[in-house]
């Protein structure tokens, strides 16, 4: 191979193992950019691809996104492959933007501490999210790649080990069965799901073509896990926690962090509908929400921005004495009436 | 067996709630169900109205 280098991060490429070189799907396909067959693939070991069955699907469906809801729509089948790829990534996960590269499926473990398997956490229709998109079936997985210390799921979400195993049939079966009873869309969330790709895409690939999905994240994945993603989610709802890196860094621990989000942000807009969601914390509407409400005016004007007021001072906000209360009726006010003067599509 | 999953699902669904000094209600995870008491404790609530009705099939216009 030869010293191509991928992505944006100047990461020199290395080949994937196990995947079938007639995929069209090829390896640095998945670390930012798309070669042409007859491209720099010359040297690359190409071993059976692991799951027969694929070697006979229309491979067509592989090139460019699968985007459209619809009865016709080639997402399943999309999906399927890319579950394979995405497994396979695994090896050498850099699935979030921590950029770790451990082998997963070796049982390394990154920061997200998260092996090969999916759990979750929670699997039920809810109507706490945005009125467009509910009732939902929100399936949450458990583990995620941000350490927020406010994270109203903390005990489960810092987790990969919470709740119970992940079967991609068995929750397509019950997410199948609340579209029929009146759901309007189907939501993975965490924890962060795109540390557990291979098992999302396997249930995606298991739900009915025409269902509205939403991938609900903390926008801190990579530059891969957006290609393997791509027409895969109708709505992205995505957060923008902070507005600073010292905050995220803080409260978080994630370095770079507006960068990335700012990425994924703009990727998001351009490949599916997007929701920015900015969750109110007390003492950080000047230092987080002003830089985030102004950046989205300026940046994405019209982009849908959900404001949400549910901050409560759980897991371990009281390390953080700004947090150990709630969100202020002047703060509220505030932050809104901000919101509102700089044009913001508000959404409830 | 998707009646009966669903069903059961629907009868352990988890909400939480947390009751400010003041008397807000804040909800994480709200469910159809809790939607509609928390919809009946404050009628006054449009958007807890919204989220309680738009609960199963029911539609409301944007």
């Amino acid at each position: 191979m030869s010293a191509n280098r991928c992505g944006d991060r100047g990461r020199p490429f290395r080949p994937l193992p196990d995947i079938d070189r007639d995929t069209g799907l090829k390896a640095c396909a998945l670390r930012g950019r798309t070669f042409s067959p007859e491209e720099g693939m010359a040297g690359v070991e190409a071993p059976a691809c692991p799951d027969p069955d694929l070697r006979g699907m229309d491979r067509s469906a592989l090139h460019g996104p699968a985007r459209g809801a619809g009865a016709d729509s080639p997402r399943p089948m999309v999906a399927q492959v890319r579950a394979v790829l995405a497994r396979e990534m695994l090896r050498e996960c850099r699935l979030c933007a921590h950029d770790c590269g451990v082998d997963r499926l070796a049982g390394e473990k990154g920061l997200c501490h998260a092996g090969a398997g999916t759990r979750f956490f929670s699997a039920q229709v809810e109507v706490s999210d945005e009125l467009e998109l509910i009732p939902t079936f929100a399936v949450a997985l458990s583990g995620c790649d941000l350490r927020c210390d406010f994270c109203i799921t903390g005990a489960s979400s810092w987790n990969p080990g919470a709740g119970l195993g992940f079967d991609a049939a068995g929750m397509a079966r019950l997410a199948e069965a609340a579209l029929a009873d009146g759901a309007r869309s189907v939501m993975v969330l965490g924890g962060e799901p795109t540390i557990h790709l291979p098992d999302v895409l396997e249930f995606v690939s298991l739900l009915p073509a025409g269902a509205k999905l939403i991938w609900k994240t903390n926008a801190h994945g990579s530059a891969e896990a957006r290609e393997l993603l791509d027409g895969m989610f109708d709505t992205w709802v995505a957060d923008f926690k902070f507005g600073n890196d010292a905050c995220a860094q803080r409260l978080a621990r994630v370095p770079g962090y507006m960068r990335t989000v700012r990425e994924n942000l703009l990727w998001a807009e351009a490949h599916s509908e997007l929701i920015v969601r900015h969750l109110l914390m007390p003492g950080h509407v000047e230092c987080c929400w002003l830089p985030v409400a102004r950046w989205l005016g300026r940046t994405m004007p019209g982009v849908k921005v959900s404001l949400r007021e549910g901050f409560w001072p759980g897991w371990h906000a009281r390390r953080h004495a700004e947090l150990r209360h709630s969100v202020s009726v002047a703060e509220h006010d505030f932050a809104f009436g901000a919101g509102r003067e700089l044009g913001l599509n508000l959404i409830r | 067996m998707k009646s009966k999953e669903l069903a059961e699902r629907k009868e352990s669904a988890v909400s939480e709630l947390l009751i400010l000094p003041g008397g807000k209600i804040l909800a994480h995870n709200l469910s159809p169900v809790m939607a509609e008491v928390l919809a009946a404790l404050d009628p006054a609530d449009e958007t807890m109205r919204l989220r309680a009705t738009r609960n199963g099939s029911h539609e409301i216009p944007n």
